[in-house]
């Protein structure tokens, strides 16, 4: 039996609210990099975020995260010290400074005691936001605050990086910084970015996976998508591989 | 310090020259020993470290130390007893309670005691996995975010409402019958809230202590069974074993309750 | 070790409070072992000089949380080595094309006793065992135990998988032990 353990192992992946399946049976390895996770809305992407992150349990199927199953309880504690999540949508205490923010989340994950500070300070310097460490985060525009929930998602070096919609609300010059961000944080970790934009993929992502009703319809990089545009409609070749994709797996 | 690294060896260090098994022995020492760091450097950093010197310096900002309390006062100050319109909610509450208790004082219903130990039941239903504690979604995916953030802020929720109903009951002059009833009922809310979910657990456990207190109170007596001194032997008990029944189910706050959004 | 007036610990605390002198004075004490330290693991003059200028500015801004006493320098040193394992990311992400990476992952174990006692003393006998052991094994094992980084960090630091970061690591302890047993 070899072992080569990977970052993420997602095997028959099931997840339902009530009565509607969000996800239906995926299966999904990522090893370390810039992994993009597209699909329209509804198929499944932020699902599979929050069953990564640990913050909801699948109905069936196998996760692994770090080397731990995280539909047990056992390992759940040490694989989420080296998490790093930031959902689509966050509440934050209004009176927190950033600073205060990004450290109430290290001391949540864990991070050693004379080590905060300095991760503190490094994680917001990372995110592009040192010059506002000490402004209240009700006084912060959105993108702003995106990169204060950047900052928080790093702060503990994570291994695995999950971000939902990283890129809403930060302007294009914000979003090339942050790109350029994403590419030196997936050289050694596991960063899954879901997005509906289909050009951060193209310039942040080693691989794609498209997601449409709770399957992986391709895996591949993102020129190998491009290079499925023949029939597809959009503005760039990513885009027509994007919907001719999509097309193909809805008439199947 | 009685050691330091010998002159010739720190200038072959300085200069590179050193081998693997001398810069380790060197490095080792200069971690621990201001004096020998201060020795090292000569013609061949001389260059780097002048490139390096920051021209400017940015402004400093608040950086805090990392204490022994520091975290447990940013876990508290996130939750409810720290929040202005939760402050003012219980003293609203408060107040009505002795204002009706000073004007209905003959019927023998004490609204203070009715009110007082759901204070803190009602904050530690709203401390976690609540509406009002909005980055709950990150907070699940932490090592940290369930239990033992609750407990913090359960502590801090009853380290205001106590004291707040203390006062109130002082200022009204009834006495504080209801300080134990306080403690178990929390922990009871806390026990059950662990099968059912917090939010549940409150309204129930409120409901079973206002029919508790108000049952016999409608006759002559200002407070039922429960509130009579020798009923020690019944909320002792009962707080141990929602305590140890908190502990056996911790696990259970490591998720969130509900699959709320979805997308 | 010095304490008191003029200490770097003192200096830290004039620094925290926002003293630019003290931040001179700090910075020509302490920059040019630090120099040496990085350039001994990078062999970058250029890459030295951004790592020990982001360290010095960080240590401007954080100065404020140092509560050690006499620690000051393993303390620099952990906000240099973050730096300079950035440096190495950001240089990985200029050099190479992202290229999936399979391999075995791990974190930094504890440090064990025997790590202590190496990180911390030095004699003779050490020396003799530690110029036995490959570079290779050494670079190791300087990296995780000496400079504390884990294992993900020492992959990139060294540039290779970090299964073989954790394989050469049990093996130079093994061999030290024998060595010095």
């Amino acid at each position: 039996m070899t072992i080569t353990s990977t970052h993420v192992d997602v095997r028959d992946l099931v997840v339902r609210y009530r009565r509607r399946t969000a996800l239906n049976g995926l299966d999904l390895r990522l090893g370390a990099g810039v992994h993009g996770l597209l699909g329209p809305n509804g198929a499944g992407k932020t699902t599979l975020m929050r069953v990564l992150a640990t913050v909801v349990r699948p109905a069936s199927g196998g996760v692994t995260v770090l080397d731990g199953d995280v539909t047990g309880d056992a390992r759940l504690r040490q694989v989420r010290r080296r998490l790093g999540y930031l959902p689509q949508q966050f509440g934050y205490y209004p009176r927190f400074t950033v600073r205060e923010f990004v450290e109430y989340f290290a001391w949540l994950k864990e991070v050693p005691r004379d080590r905060i500070p300095a991760a503190v300070d490094r994680a917001i310097e990372r995110a592009g936001l040192l010059d506002r460490a000490d402004e209240r985060l009700k006084r912060l525009s959105g993108g702003m605050l995106r990169r204060a929930g950047i900052a928080q998602a790093i702060v503990n070096d994570p291994d695995v990086l999950l971000l939902d919609e990283p890129t809403a609300g930060l302007d294009p010059e914000q979003r090339v910084d942050f790109r350029e961000l994403l590419r030196v944080l997936g050289v050694d970790a596991c960063v899954l970015v879901s997005t509906h934009l289909v050009e951060d993929v193209a310039a942040a992502c080693a691989d794609v996976t498209l997601l449409h009703e709770g399957r992986a319809v391709f895996r591949g990089t993102p020129a190998e998508l491009a290079a499925r545009g023949a029939g597809g409609d959009g503005d760039s070749p990513i885009e027509r591989g994007y919907t001719a994709v999509l097309r193909a797996a809805r008439s199947a | 310090m009685s050691w330091h690294v010998p002159e010739a060896t720190l200038r072959a260090y300085s200069d590179g020259r050193a081998g693997d098994a001398d810069a380790w022995s060197v490095e080792a020492h200069l971690v621990e020993c201001e004096r020998c760091r201060h020795a090292v450097g000569g013609p061949s950093t001389d260059a780097i470290v002048s490139a390096a010197r920051p021209a400017a310096l940015p402004p400093q900002g608040r950086v805090r130390r990392a204490g022994r309390w520091r975290g447990a006062v940013l876990l508290t100050a996130s939750g409810p007893a720290a929040r202005t319109a939760w402050l003012v909610a219980a003293v609203v509450v408060l107040a009505l309670a002795v204002a009706m208790d000073t004007t209905w004082e003959s019927r023998g219903f004490a609204w203070l005691t009715l009110v007082a130990p759901l204070l803190p039941v009602a904050g530690v239903a709203t401390a976690y996995g609540s509406g009002l504690d909005e980055p709950g979604e990150i907070v699940a995916s932490t090592p940290a975010g369930g239990l033992r953030l609750l407990l913090w802020r359960t502590l801090a929720v009853l380290a205001v409402s106590v004291p707040a109903a203390l006062l109130a009951g002082v200022w009204a002059g009834s006495p504080a019958v209801w300080l134990l009833p306080a403690l178990g009922l929390t922990a009871v809310t806390l026990a059950v809230g662990s099968v059912t979910g917090l939010g549940p657990a409150a309204v129930a456990v409120g409901l079973g202590w206002a029919a508790a207190v108000a049952g016999p109170s409608v006759g002559e007596h200002a407070s039922g069974p429960l509130l009579a001194p020798d009923a020690v032997t019944v909320w002792i008990p009962l707080t141990l074993a929602a305590a140890a029944t908190v502990v056996l189910n911790q696990h259970r706050f490591a998720h969130l309750r509900r699959p709320s959004r979805e997308a | 070790m010095t304490a008191g007036e003029g200490s770097d610990d003192e200096l830290l605390r004039r620094i925290g409070s926002g003293d630019r002198a003290a931040f001179e004075a700090f910075y020509d004490r302490n920059a040019a072992w630090l120099a040496v330290r990085i350039r001994r693991r990078c062999g970058d003059a250029d890459l030295t000089a951004d790592v020990l200028q982001e360290t010095f500015l960080a240590v401007w801004r954080a100065a404020g949380s140092y509560a050690g006493a006499g620690q000051s320098g393993g303390w620099l040193w952990s906000i240099a080595t973050r730096r300079l394992i950035d440096a190495h990311r950001r240089r990985a992400v200029r050099a190479v094309v992202v290229g999936e990476l399979d391999d075995d992952r791990g974190h930094a174990a504890a440090p064990s006793a025997e790590d202590e006692v190496l990180a911390g003393t030095y004699d003779a006998e050490l020396a003799t065992a530690l110029d036995r052991l490959s570079p290779e094994l050494r670079a190791v094992l300087q990296a995780t135990v000496l400079d504390g980084l884990t294992v993900r960090e020492t992959a990139l630091l060294l540039d290779v998988p970090e299964g073989t970061v954790k394989s050469r690591a049990v093996r130079a302890r093994r061999q030290l032990r024998e060595a010095l047993s």
